[in-house]
């Protein structure tokens, strides 16, 4: 990019998007309400979390997809618009031209790769990409694909498995194509569109009964629909969450993973691997970095068991953890289930606290993920 | 690391294997007797019926479990579960800290520790250091209990020894050790010295032909041989695991190289009574692995086999499959000494018939095919098929459903070249 600043601001407009299954990454441009995104990183959810380049999240809903083009529009709630992105279609896509791709790599915050766009047509599976050797990642799915005046050409998409470099593209053309049979056929009543895969025909999701009103070609309503899941650990968890006043939406972070702000404490709810004897679903609060001096006394201090029904430990980062584990049993039988959630509560106010009390005490600096 | 090379090292890399223990069983019949009485809110039940089912002595039918006490040996692990009207406490003590300069660094293992441990945390007393769980009656799933005490005994036993060598901590407790007999011990030691000659002389012969890896694949061999023949424990055991565990972490020559030569010579300076101080039987409660036959494993563990395929699989997509029915052969003969002959036979033929093979493409093809044929039952031989009405054991299908995963992984693998995969995670 030319500028470093105008790169700064381009950042404003491109957001990491967290569903139950993952993330990824959406942006908006100049000129059109909605943020942009692939469907495969919105999938079939309703609602989805937003998160900033500041770590605030707001809600967004889903308000139109293509799965088999690999486009989705979110309205932003009350996420704020920057305007800085622009497409232009009169911008030339060359082989060799200089790109940039932005976006949540992994789910980490926020960064910016540079290549060159190695092909501007490569047709793969019958759909036409641009092809780019610009490093993309899980995570960037969603992501604007820009020149170096900052001008979108395409929406990072996909990636070869085992291979080298070898990024792709939705083309900006096909996104705007999308665009404008969205905006041509909106109803005002913020249900839920997609466009048919043969005839492009756009029609509510709510009412899709698995062929196209148009041309009768057949669609999984799977793809489109989300589906209320029987799925234990999240119904306890985003049940807890309510009690506890939290969206869970907002606080999805993949699956089988959420993560709150208890004051300054982050706090991280997810299930075991399921390759782990012991089934658990686990509470983890990082909350302090440990400290550079009097570690004697810091330990000893962690170790006296002044909260046994938790227990610290020290993390991959040299942090200081606050952990509760719930057995998956205890989580299945309902009769502990009161208990757990008042331990939960528990565990995040006192991650809160002592953080507080370490920073005082003994110096610790704050861990990497807390709101200072 | 892709997945597949992941997916293909769980298949064997089992930790476990390298102890013996006394063989116990428990009463399966109690298990979902225990889960019923649990679902109906009977814990004391619920708790009476899991102690049957690990050992049916350990009370009667309608034995009392409130305000009882219950004692379990597990190698060195000693743990007690006392139940009382509100609570189940599970607790063993683990080690005596030192009151030096290592008592920080033991503190700070501790505090590491309890990253991995569920349900649990430590608790010391004095100098002594104790894993305790505390937990409600109402919590008293059997799957959770036994969970509990085998992370536990688990945690207690791989730790230990760690501790007392590194941190210059006590021991509390004393292991509960069975000695192999005097001919026993003859028959190890001479393998273990036989072991480190044919290594070392692999090697040199593979130096002549300038063959790279040459040390790192001989020395994992020779871990691999240590901790499978030898059963040791101690770091004997810890040596061999870890070698094992970084030369499978894709590392290049000079360092894998310099790995290897550490680990030969470390093998090299162990004395006889150092050897014998690791080479024991463990008398263990919650671990209940049948030993498997060496004569067969043997079999499977063809050196120059190993050579040509194992290696390979980490460089080169083409070969994983073959060695992931190698291994699969290795992992079926570990675990299940019930495997039926006709499979052990049929496993048999197609490796020997693959080893003789030099072509690559030859044997991966072989390979495949013995496993497609296995897995689909489908092995004919001369119009019979020698595995029909065969009742599968447990761990047969769950050694194949690995190797199935594996092929799976292969096939996606393959698709991926000619389709796009998806970005987000």
């Amino acid at each position: 990019m030319s500028d470093t600043k105008r790169l700064d601001d381009i950042q404003k407009d491109v957001h990491k998007i967290c569903t139950a299954s993952g993330s990824g990454t959406g942006f908006t441009i100049k000129g059109f309400p909605y943020m942009i995104t692939n469907h495969h990183v919105v999938q079939s959810f309703d609602a989805i979390a937003l998160e900033g380049i500041n770590k605030q999240r707001t809600l967004g809903h889903v308000r139109f997809v293509n799965p088999q083009k690999d486009i989705a529009f979110v309205d932003l709630g009350d996420m704020k618009k920057h305007n800085i992105i622009e497409h232009n279609p009169d911008v030339q896509v060359e082989a060799g031209q200089v790109v940039y791709t932005v976006g949540y790599p992994l789910g980490m915050p926020i960064s910016v790769t540079k290549g060159i766009v190695s092909t501007q047509k490569q047709v793969v599976q019958g759909r036409s990409y641009i092809q780019t050797d610009a490093a993309i990642n899980p995570g960037n799915s969603g992501g604007p694909l820009l020149t170096q005046e900052g001008q979108v050409i395409g929406v990072n998409t996909a990636i070869f498995a085992h291979a080298q470099n070898i990024g792709f593209a939705v083309s900006f053309e096909d996104v705007k194509k999308q665009m404008d049979i969205f905006l041509e056929n909106q109803q005002g009543d913020n249900k839920k569109q997609f466009s048919c895969v043969h005839c492009d025909h756009c029609q509510a999701v709510e009412d899709f009964d698995g062929f196209c009103a148009n041309c009768g070609s057949e669609m999984d309503v799977d793809r489109l629909k989300e589906k209320a899941e029987e799925d234990p650990i999240k119904n306890f968890v985003e049940e807890t969450l309510v009690q506890l006043s939290y969206d869970p939406v907002l606080q999805r972070n993949g699956y089988h993973h959420w993560k709150i702000y208890k004051g300054s404490a982050p706090v991280h709810l997810y299930a075991s691997h399921p390759s782990e004897k012991m089934q658990c679903l686990s509470v983890r609060a990082p909350m302090v970095k440990l400290p550079k001096k009097n570690l004697s006394a810091f330990y000893d201090d962690i170790l006296s068991q002044k909260h046994p029904q938790f227990r610290f430990s020290i993390n991959g980062v040299n942090e200081l953890d606050l952990r509760y584990d719930i057995h998956i049993s205890d989580l299945l039988s309902k009769h502990f289930e009161s208990q757990l959630k008042d331990k939960i509560q528990e565990l995040t106010e006192l991650a809160d606290s002592l953080d507080n009390h370490y920073t005082d005490t003994f110096e610790c600096e704050p861990s990497a993920e807390a709101i200072v | 690391m892709s997945k597949l090379i992941q997916n293909k090292h769980m298949l064997y890399f089992q930790r476990g294997f390298e102890k013996l223990s006394v063989k116990r069983s428990f009463d399966k019949a109690y298990w979902p007797k225990a889960q019923e009485a649990y679902q109906k809110g009977d814990f004391e039940d619920a708790i009476r019926c899991f102690l049957k089912y690990l050992d049916p002595n350990m009370i009667d039918d309608q034995g009392a479990v409130l305000g009882q006490s219950f004692s379990f040996t597990d190698s060195s692990a000693q743990l007690t579960m006392k139940i009382s009207d509100e609570e189940i406490v599970i607790e063993a003590p683990f080690v005596k800290l030192s009151s030096g300069g290592k008592g920080v660094a033991a503190r700070r293992k501790l505090l590491i520790l309890l990253g991995n441990l569920k349900c649990m945390t430590i608790d010391i007393r004095g100098n002594d250091v104790c894993i305790v769980s505390k937990s409600n009656i109402a919590q008293s799933h059997p799957s959770r209990l036994y969970g509990i005490l085998l992370q536990m005994s688990r945690t207690i036993d791989y730790n230990d020894d760690f501790f007392i060598k590194d941190f210059d901590c006590e021991a509390i407790t004393k292991a509960n050790h069975i000695q192999y007999s005097e001919e026993e011990k003859k028959s190890l030691w001479e393998f273990f010295q036989e072991n480190l000659a044919f290594t070392k002389e692999k090697i040199e012969q593979t130096q002549k032909e300038n063959i790279q890896f040459a040390y790192a694949l001989y020395a994992d061999i020779m871990a691999r041989r240590t901790i499978y023949y030898i059963h040791p424990h101690g770091f004997l055991s810890s040596l061999s695991y870890d070698l094992i565990f970084k030369l499978n972490q894709g590392l290049g020559f000079q360092t894998s190289t310099e790995l290897a030569k550490k680990y030969i010579d470390e093998m090299d300076q162990v004395s006889e009574d150092a050897f014998f101080g690791c080479v024991f039987k463990a008398d263990e409660f919650f671990y209940r692995k049948n030993l498997f036959k060496m004569d067969e494993y043997q079999k499977g563990f063809t050196e120059d086999f190993y050579v040509t395929n194992g290696r390979h699989a980490q460089d080169n997509h083409k070969f994983s499959l073959a060695s992931a029915f190698f291994e699969n052969k290795i992992y079926c003969l570990l675990t299940d000494l019930d495997m039926p002959d006709k499979y052990q036979l049929y496993l048999d033929n197609v490796l020997k018939e693959a080893a003789s093979e030099d072509d690559q493409e030859k044997i991966t093809h072989m390979l495949h095919q013995g496993l497609v044929n296995l897995d689909e039952s489908n092995h004919d031989e001369g119009g019979i098929n020698p595995f029909e009405n065969i009742e599968m054991t447990d761990a047969y299908n769950q050694a194949m459903a690995q190797a199935q995963k594996i092929m799976d992984q292969q096939q996606k693998f393959f698709e991926s070249m000619a389709n796009e995969k998806k970005v987000s995670s």
